[in-house]
């Protein structure tokens, strides 16, 4: 077995981990944070299994830093959101910002587990990996997935039909 | 079977039932029609979450992706070094080319060092090992790149052991066997590393890598390649410290060590100088010091194939020893250069155990005994 390098495993895996981040946080900046954090960590210990060791200390970061960043989060959020585009339009700009704002809402009407299996499957895990990254039973995943992907799907639908209900008026 | 789950047709959705599962299931189906509904409520639900996810990503200015500590190493230094200098000539250059012929030159010394090994080689490059785009890859990993100047083979990708690293491709950054004989300058003897059996990547030009076929002497398959037999006289060089990284270059691409300890230095050595080991070939020894097991050295070496057909009952006897650890006290044949620590261990009774597993000799010496050795023996991986 090999431990690979950090150099390597971070060229391989800190797109997937800051990705998976900005998705779970909201908050760009403190997603470049935990991610930077994850890679430290990493140099410390050189994991044998790197992608579920490295996703699930990002979640893990993610629960524990939760409390303190919040308020940060939220001011950075809004700067975020003023900051000008280059490419878009202003309309597009602000329906990306409102689509986006949405689906956060309706991710945080999920569950902490349900979230987390979501995300890891959009990274591309598979049941196994998902299972060694969560300590959860593999046979367990896919009724998580359907419970998440439903309810995902169903909270955002409401909030987009409110958000509709509002513009109508 | 019973009518159909959310959770298991979600599992099939994802491709993740059995083959035998999957029958069933599709059996099921074709005679109940609401679980046809519920998969088509599933497939829907499905769909429309992979939709909104991507909806979170917030694109991020585009900066190079940097580790936040660095280890600081000579290769992150000559790749300063050569950066400098690209720039620093196509400076200098700029009152004779003029601004635009000077840029074209810094882009052209900086080429070689963005990407070095696609433009050489038409082997597929390793999905992992190539170098992406310059502003997305840490700079040490770029300076290794580069000291491997032109000519060299793309990595060849090798199978991944048992990392669960889903690209499966390149599961260290190595170079093919080609690029490891061109690269050994300083070795005494030069050895030609058989190239992996599923390596990818076409022979480099410079070293025939091509198995030679097998000739026959009365019956004995004899390798003629003459590679490997050209050595002059075996020579006992004194141990080189080296990296892990260079280690498992050494090794052909993998190198087998003590599950969940931390090597402190690694060696390599002529297999002269290590009892029991193919004296044609380099061991490589892997340093461990535990405060409860004290010094533990694990040697592994790929040996020739003559020296399997020779002492396939030698080995036998060794394989036989994983049950009972034979008892043997090693003592370091007598060198003039010998590292500190061989030393040390001269001075303290070692015993070992020596065995074959796919290919690798492997050799494990610590003071420990019997029951102990063999577990530290079974973490070896």
């Amino acid at each position: 077995m090999t431990p690979r390098t950090v150099e390597d495993l971070f060229a391989e895996y800190h797109p997937g981990i800051l990705r998976m981040l900005i998705r779970r946080t909201g908050d760009p900046d403190r997603a470049e944070d935990l991610a930077a954090e994850v890679f430290a960590r990493a140099f410390a210990a050189p994991p044998y299994n790197p992608r579920p060791w490295l996703f699930a200390v990002a979640l893990n970061l993610v629960r524990e830093d939760g409390r303190r960043a919040v308020r940060q989060g939220r001011r950075l959020e809004l700067l975020k959101a003023e900051s000008p585009q280059h490419t878009e339009s202003p309309d597009e700009v602000f329906d990306r910002n409102e689509r986006t704002a949405q689906v956060r809402a309706a991710l945080a009407l999920l569950t902490e587990r349900d979230r987390e299996v979501l995300l890891l499957k959009a990274e591309g895990f598979d049941y196994d990996e998902i299972a060694a990254t969560t300590g959860l039973a593999k046979g367990a995943i896919g009724t998580t997935l359907a419970r998440a992907r439903r309810r995902l799907v169903e909270a955002y639908r409401g909030l987009d039909a409110e958000e509709g209900h509002r513009e109508a008026r | 079977m019973k009518h159909a789950d959310e959770g298991q047709l979600h599992a099939y959705l994802d491709g993740e039932l059995t083959p035998a599962e999957v029958t069933e299931l599709e059996r099921h189906l074709s005679v109940c029609v609401p679980c046809r509904a519920l998969l088509d409520e599933a497939r829907g639900f499905l769909a429309e979450a992979d939709a909104l996810i991507p909806a979170l990503d917030i694109p991020v200015a585009a900066k190079p992706m940097r580790l936040p500590r660095r280890r600081v190493q000579f290769s992150t230094l000559a790749w300063a070094a050569m950066v400098v200098l690209a720039l620093g000539t196509g400076y200098a250059l700029r009152p004779a080319l003029g601004p635009k012929a000077a840029a074209s030159v810094i882009g052209e010394e900086a080429a070689p060092i963005t990407a070095p090994a696609p433009a050489e080689t038409p082997a597929a490059t390793g999905p992992t090992n190539a170098p992406p785009p310059a502003s997305a890859t840490p700079a040490p990993r770029q300076a290794r790149r580069a000291d491997r100047a032109a000519g060299k083979a793309a990595p060849a990708p090798v199978p991944s052991q048992d990392l669960g690293i889903a690209s499966g491709a390149g599961v260290v950054d190595q170079p093919a066997a080609g690029d490891v004989a061109a690269e050994r300058t300083n070795e005494v003897q030069h050895y030609a590393t058989p190239a992996t059996p599923t390596s990818a990547a076409p022979a480099p030009a410079a070293v025939a890598q091509a198995p030679s076929p097998l000739t026959y002497i009365d019956g004995t398959p004899v390798d003629t390649s003459t590679t490997h037999l050209s050595f002059g006289p075996r020579t006992s060089a004194a141990p080189k410290r080296i990296t892990l990284d260079e280690a498992v270059t050494r090794l052909g691409g993998s190198i087998r060590l003590i599950d969940g300890l931390a090597p402190q230095r690694v060696e390599v050595l002529s297999g002269v100088d290590v009892t029991g080991a193919d004296p044609d070939r380099e061991v490589i020894r892997v340093y461990y010091e535990e405060p409860d097991l004290g010094l533990v050295t694990l040697d592994q070496q790929r040996p020739g194939p003559s020296f399997a057909a020779r002492d396939s009952r030698a080995f036998a006897r060794a394989a036989e020893s994983d049950v009972d650890p034979s008892k043997v006290t090693v003592e370091p044949a007598p060198q003039t250069n010998a590292s500190g620590v061989a030393l040390l261990r001269a001075a303290s009774p070692v015993n070992n155990v020596t065995w074959r597993t796919d290919g690798v000799w492997l050799s494990l010496s610590s003071k420990l005994t019997g029951q102990a050795l063999a577990q530290l023996q079974a973490r070896v991986k």
